[in-house]
C-alpha cells in the first residue's frame, strides 16, 4: 500500500471519529451553526481527499451524496432530523467498513458498493425532501433486473414498484444520458472520448445542456454538453465504463414514472411560442416536404404507442426532433423539456404540441390527426400477464384483509392500496374514488370494489363517515348490478384461483395487515401501511441488517486494527526530549574526565563524592527523559469515551429506553496502552447498564424515577493513578437474585450464601461464568461477563470496586496506574538469594523477636499493634526448604504488606534498599509462572526477580 | 496534431487535444463564414466540439466513419 494510500486511511479515520461526534452534537443542538460548519468541512475534505483514489470511485459518490445533503441542511434547506442523523451514520459506518478493505489491501467489496449506492439514492432522496422518492428510485434500480422486481412485488404497492417490462427499448439495446459536469475538463475528462469508446456503442447525439452563450461570454472550457448514445451492451458494462462518473451518468429504464398521476399545474411544458417552426426555414420546398413528412411520422408513432415501450419511443421520438433542429438551425432545448414531461406526466402529449408546432406551416405537416383517442391510448395502461397475476395476488389478499371487521387503519391501508393500482392502470377518477371509501371506513364497497375488479366497473360514491352498514348495503347493490352492465375494460379476466402462490401471498399481507393494525396508522397515509412492519424499523438503519451481514463479512477477514501502530505526539513533547538528551550527553560527558582523574588520585574518597555527584546529575536527568518518554504515550481517555454517546444512543433506541450520558473529565490522562485496554471493558460495562441496568420508561414512571435514566462516565486524577467512574440510576443489582444463581451454579454453598452480606453478594458478579441473563442478547449476558473485565483491569495493574443500591443504581469504579513503567521496588534477602517487592503493597517492615511468634492451628501468626497478623515464611511460599533466619538478637525479619482487607506478614531473612526499576513482565514459558510480576536489571547488571505475593499468598 | 490555420480554412487532423479549443475559437471569429475542413479528424476533445456547436463554422468535410461523423453530421447543415 503506497505512502498516500496509508495517510489517506489515516486521516479518514480521524475524520470519521470528528465527524460522528459532530452528527450526534448537531442532534442535541440542530440549530448549532458552528456544529454543522465543521461537519460539512469534514465531509466535504473526506470526499475531496478520496477523490485522489478513482479505483474507489463509490466511496466518493456515496460521501459526495452526503455532503449535498449536509449542504442542504446548512442552508437552511433541510431540517436536521434524526433521520438525516441515522442515513448520515450509516453513511460513516459505510465509510468505515470501506476503509477497512482498504487497509487490507483490496478493492471495496462489491456488496458495500451496493451498499453505497443505495444509500446514497436515499441521501439524495432526502435532499429532495421525502423519503418517499428513495423508494421509487430504490425499486426503479430493482426494476431493471426482473429477479429482483419478483419477490417484493407480492408484498409492496403497486403504484410504488415498478412495471415489469422490458428494460430497454429495442431488443438487447440501452440508452443512456451522459451530463458531464462543468468542470470536468479541468479534471482531465474527455466526455466525447468516454461516450465514443461506450462498449457496443450504435448511436450518439450531442447538445448543449443550455443553450450557447454570446461570444463575449462563450467558455469552450466550460462543459455545456449533453451526449446521448444507444448501446448494444449490458448494464454492467455501461456502468463499469462510466463508472468514475456515476453521478453524471444514468441509462434510461422504463420506470421512470410511478403512474402516480400529478397535477398539471407542476409540469413546466415549454412555452408554444418558444416552438419555433421548421417552416419559412429558408430551405427548398422539397426538403420543408420531406421535414414535415418526417414530422407526420411522428405523429403516427406517437398514436400508436405501445405503453410499455412508451419512454423508449418518446426518447426516440425526441431525438429524430432534435435532429431535424438541429439540421435547421433551431435550438432544440424546448424538445428537451417536452420530453421530460412526457416521462413526469406518463403522456405523449407534450412531445406532440412541439410537434405541431414544429409542423406549423409545412407541406403535410398542418394536418393533426384526431388527438382524442392518442391521448386516451397513451393514458391507459395494458398490464402484462406477470402483472395480472400479481394483481390477482394482491387482490386475495386484500379481500382476506377486509374479512369481519376490520379496523379503520386497515381499511384505509386496503384502499389505498387498491387506489394505487388503479392509478397504475391509468384510471385515475377509479383510484380516487376508492381512496374516498377508504377514509369513509367503507369496507362493504371495498370489498365489492375487489369483487368486481376485473369489470373495471365504477366505484360506488363513498357513503359519508359515519356511515351504517344499511346505507352502505345500498352502494354495494348498485356495484354489483353496474358491474354486470358494464363491458369488460381492458382484458378478458383470468379467473381469481386460489393457487398455492395466492395463498402464501395472502400469509405475508395478513401478517403484514396485523403489524399494520398493531401500529395503528392514520386513515389517509402513505399506502405502504400494509409493509409498515418494516417502515417501522426504518428510523433505526435503513440498510442496517444489510450492513450487519457485510461487517461480520469483514470481521471474518480479520482485518485488526483495533491495534493501532500509530500515535500522535505533539511536538513539544518531542521538544523536550531532544532537550534532555541534549543534557545527558552534556553529562555522560564528564564521566571520561572522572575515571582519568580516578587512574591519578591518591584520594578515593574524593573521587567516590565526585562519582557519586556525577550519578546525581545523571539521575536527575534520566528520571526527566523517563517521564517525558511516558508523556508521549499519554493518551486522554477521552479518546475512548468518543464511541460511548453513539453505543448510548443506538442501544437505547434499539431497546426503547431513554437515556441520557454525561461525560466528565475526558482530559484526563493516562498511558496509552492502558487507555486502549480500557476500551473492551468499559463498553461492557456501559452495554450492562443499558441491557440490564437501566429500566425501560414505564418501569422507571412506577418506581417514581424520571423517564430518561442517566449514565455518568467521570474520569479524574488521583494521586498517581486515574480513576474512571461509570454510574446509571437504574435498577441496581439484586443481591438475592445474585446468590440464587451462584448457589446454581455451584459457586457458593448455602453456609457462605447466608453468612454474606449484600455487599459481598454484588461482588459475585465478578466470578467467573456468571451471568444472570436469562437470554443472550446480543449485547450482552455471553459470559464475556465482569471477570473478564475485571482480570483486563487488573492486566494494567489496576484495579475495580463495584458498589450497587437495588433501586437506585450501580456504580463501578476503576483505579489505573498513570503509568506502566516505573515501580517502586523493595529489595528483600531470602535463602541467600535477593528478590524484590513492589513497594505498593507493603505496610511496614518490622523486625519480630521469635517469641513474639505463635502458633495457632499450625498457622503461624503475631500481634502487631493491636492486630493479629498471620504469618508466612517466604521460603515456604518459593518451596525453598530452608526456614527463615532470624538475626542477632533473635529478631525475625517480617514485610507486612496489605492483601485485600487483611494485613499478612511475610517472614524475610532481611531487608535491603529501595529502588525505583523498570519492570518488565515475564514472557513466554516463564510468563506462565504464577509469583512473579516480572524482572528488572540492577545497576550491578544482575536480574531481580521481582514477586507477585498476592499470587504467592 | 494541431490545426492548420489559414486564411481560407482550418484543417483538422488527426486528434485535437484540448488546447486547440482556445485557437479554434479566436480564428472561427476572425474568419467567420470560412470552412472546417474535419475528413482527417480522428478525434477531437469535447471543449473543440464546443466550440464547433456553439459558433457553428461551416464544415466542409467529415471523418468518413464512425461515430465521430455522426456526432459532427448535424453540424454541417447550414
Amino acid at each position: 500500500m503506497n505512502p498516500l494510500l496509508e495517510q489517506f486511511v489515516i486521516e479518514s479515520r480521524d475524520f470519521l471519529e470528528s465527524i460522528a461526534q459532530g452528527l450526534l452534537t448537531l442532534e442535541r443542538e440542530p440549530d448549532n451553526s458552528e456544529a454543522i460548519d465543521e461537519l460539512f468541512r469534514g465531509v466535504h475534505t473526506l470526499k475531496g481527499n478520496s477523490g485522489l483514489f478513482p479505483e474507489y470511485a463509490a466511496f466518493t459518490h456515496m460521501v459526495h451524496a452526503g455532503e449535498d445533503l449536509l449542504d442542504a441542511v446548512r442552508d437552511g434547506q433541510r431540517p436536521f432530523n434524526p433521520e438525516v442523523a441515522d442515513h448520515l451514520l450509516e453513511c460513516m459506518d459505510i465509510v468505515s467498513a470501506m476503509l477497512d478493505c482498504i487497509e487490507g489491501g483490496n478493492d471495496l467489496a462489491p456488496s458495500l458498493c451496493d451498499a453505497g449506492k443505495t444509500l446514497a439514492v436515499s441521501l439524495r432522496a432526502l435532499r429532495e425532501g421525502s423519503l418517499g422518492a428513495a423508494a421509487d428510485a430504490g425499486d426503479n434500480a430493482a426494476a431493471d433486473d426482473p429477479a429482483a422486481a419478483g419477490a417484493p412485488a407480492d408484498e409492496t404497492d403497486p403504484s410504488i414498484s415498478a412495471p415489469l417490462g422490458d428494460a430497454s427499448a429495442a431488443a438487447g439495446s440501452i440508452q443512456f444520458r451522459y451530463t458531464p459536469e462543468p468542470a470536468c475538463f479541468f479534471k482531465g475528462d474527455d466526455p466525447l472520448f468516454t461516450a465514443i469508446n461506450a462498449p457496443g456503442l450504435l448511436s450518439l447525439s450531442v447538445s448543449p445542456l443550455q443553450p450557447w452563450p454570446d461570444v463575449d461570454v462563450f467558455d469552450p472550457y466550460a462543459c455545456n454538453l449533453i451526449i446521448d448514445g444507444v448501446c448494444d451492451a449490458t448494464r454492467e458494462a455501461l456502468e463499469h465504463h462510466f463508472r468514475y462518473v456515476p453521478d453524471q451518468f444514468e441509462l434510461s429504464t422504463l420506470a421512470a414514472n410511478s403512474g402516480q398521476a400529478v397535477p398539471a399545474e407542476e409540469i413546466e411544458e415549454p412555452d408554444p411560442q418558444r416552438v419555433m417552426t421548421l417552416a419559412g426555414r429558408g430551405l427548398s420546398e422539397e426538403e420543408e416536404a420531406a421535414a414535415g413528412r418526417i414530422l407526420r411520422c411522428q405523429y403516427e408513432v406517437l398514436a400508436r404507442i405501445n405503453p410499455e415501450n412508451s419512454a423508449g419511443v418518446w426518447r426516440s421520438v425526441a431525438f429524430v426532433l432534435r435532429g431535424l433542429a438541429s439540421s435547421h438551425g433551431i435550438a432544440h432545448d424546448h424538445i428537451d423539456e417536452a420530453l421530460d414531461a412526457c416521462l413526469k406526466t406518463d403522456s405523449g402529449d407534450p412531445l406532440a404540441r412541439v410537434l405541431d408546432r414544429m409542423a406549423a406551416g409545412t407541406p403535410h405537416g398542418g394536418e393533426a390527426p384526431a388527438p382524442a383517442p392518442r391521448s386516451t391510448a397513451v393514458r391507459a395502461r395494458v398490464l402484462s400477464d406477470t402483472e395480472f397475476e400479481m394483481v390477482d395476488r394482491i387482490l386475495a389478499g386484500h379481500a382476506k384483509m377486509l374479512d369481519g371487521e376490520p379496523v379503520a387503519s386497515v381499511c384505509s391501508a386496503a384502499a389505498s392500496a387498491l387506489a394505487g393500482m388503479r392509478r397504475y392502470e391509468g384510471q385515475t377518477e377509479a383510484a380516487n374514488a376508492i381512496e374516498a371509501l377508504g377514509v369513509g371506513g367503507d369496507v362493504g364497497s371495498l370489498r365489492a370494489v375487489i369483487a368486481n375488479w376485473q369489470d373495471g366497473s365504477a366505484v360506488p360514491a363513498a357513503a359519508a363517515p359515519a356511515a351504517k352498514p344499511a346505507a352502505a348495503a345500498a352502494p354495494v347493490k348498485s356495484a354489483a348490478s353496474a358491474g354486470t352492465a358494464q363491458a369488460p375494460a381492458t382484458r378478458p379476466a383470468p379467473p381469481i384461483t386460489p393457487a398455492a402462490a395466492a395463498a402464501a401471498a395472502v400469509q405475508k399481507t395478513v401478517a403484514a395487515a396485523t403489524a399494520a393494525t398493531a401500529t395503528a396508522r392514520p386513515a389517509g397515509t402513505r399506502p405502504a401501511a400494509n409493509v409498515s412492519a418494516t417502515v417501522a424499523e426504518r428510523p433505526m438503519a435503513p440498510a442496517g441488517s444489510g450492513l450487519e451481514a457485510i461487517r461480520s463479512e469483514l470481521a471474518e477477514a480479520a482485518i485488526d486494527h483495533s491495534a493501532n501502530r500509530v500515535l500522535k505526539v505533539s511536538q513539544e513533547k518531542i521538544d523536550r526530549l531532544m532537550d534532555l538528551i541534549g543534557e545527558m550527553v552534556v553529562a555522560k560527558n564528564a564521566l571520561p574526565y572522572l575515571a582519568a582523574r580516578a587512574e591519578v588520585s591518591t584520594n578515593p574518597r574524593e573521587i567516590a563524592r565526585e562519582i557519586k555527584n556525577q550519578y546525581g546529575v545523571i539521575n536527575r536527568i534520566a528520571e526527566e527523559m523517563q517521564d517525558a518518554i511516558m508523556q508521549v504515550r499519554m493518551l486522554p481517555v477521552g479518546n475512548i469515551f468518543q464511541r460511548f454517546p453513539r453505543l448510548v444512543r443506538d442501544i437505547s433506541r434499539k431497546l426503547g429506553k431513554q437515556v441520557e450520558l454525561y461525560m466528565e473529565g475526558e482530559d484526563a490522562e493516562a498511558d496509552k496502552n492502558i487507555v486502549e485496554s480500557l476500551a473492551d471493558p468499559l463498553i461492557h460495562i456501559v452495554r450492562n447498564s443499558l441491557d440490564h441496568g437501566l429500566e425501560p420508561p414505564d418501569e422507571r414512571r412506577a418506581a417514581g424515577k424520571a423517564d430518561t435514566g442517566i449514565i455518568r462516565i467521570t474520569a479524574f486524577q488521583e494521586a498517581d493513578r486515574v480513576i474512571i467512574e461509570i454510574s446509571d440510576d437504574g435498577r441496581g443489582i439484586d443481591p438475592a437474585r445474585i446468590k440464587t444463581k451462584a448457589l446454581e451454579k455451584g459457586l457458593i454453598d448455602e453456609a457462605r450464601a447466608s453468612s454474606m452480606t449484600d455487599h459481598e453478594a454484588v461482588q459475585l458478579v465478578f466470578a467467573a461464568g456468571f451471568s444472570t441473563a436469562e437470554q443472550i442478547s446480543d449485547l450482552s449476558g455471553r459470559g464475556v461477563g465482569m471477570d473478564v473485565v475485571r482480570s483486563a483491569i487488573e492486566k494494567a495493574h489496576g484495579s475495580v470496586q463495584l458498589s450497587s443500591e437495588l433501586g437506585r443504581g450501580t456504580r463501578i469504579r476503576i483505579a489505573l496506574p498513570l503509568s506502566m513503567a516505573v515501580t517502586n521496588v523493595m529489595i528483600i534477602r531470602s535463602a541467600e538469594q535477593m528478590f524484590g517487592v513492589q513497594m505498593d503493597m507493603v505496610v511496614e517492615t518490622v523486625r519480630v523477636p521469635a517469641k513474639s511468634i505463635h502458633e495457632i492451628k499450625q498457622q503461624r501468626t503475631t500481634v502487631l499493634r493491636g492486630r493479629i497478623v498471620p504469618l508466612y515464611a517466604l521460603n515456604d511460599l518459593l518451596r525453598i526448604p530452608e526456614p527463615p533466619r532470624p538475626n542477632e538478637e533473635g529478631e525475625v525479619a517480617v514485610l507486612v504488606i496489605r492483601l485485600g482487607d487483611q494485613d499478612v506478614g511475610v517472614i524475610v531473612d532481611d531487608f535491603d534498599a529501595t529502588l525505583d526499576l523498570i519492570l518488565k513482565p515475564l514472557d513466554g514459558v516463564l510468563g506462565e509462572l504464577g509469583g512473579y510480576s516480572g524482572t528488572a536489571l540492577l545497576g550491578d547488571g544482575s536480574v531481580l526477580m521481582v514477586l507477585n505475593l498476592k499470587e504467592l499468598l | 496534431m494541431p490545426i492548420e490555420f489559414s486564411d481560407e480554412r482550418a484543417v483538422l487532423t488527426g486528434v485535437c487535444a484540448v488546447e486547440e479549443a482556445e485557437s479554434l475559437l479566436s480564428w472561427v471569429l476572425q474568419h467567420p463564414g470560412a470552412p472546417v475542413d474535419a475528413a482527417a479528424c480522428e478525434h477531437l476533445h469535447s471543449a473543440v466540439l464546443q466550440v464547433l456547436m456553439a459558433r457553428r463554422p461551416p464544415i466542409s468535410a467529415l471523418p468518413a466513419t464512425g461515430a465521430l461523423q455522426q456526432v459532427l453530421q448535424p453540424l454541417m447543415a447550414a
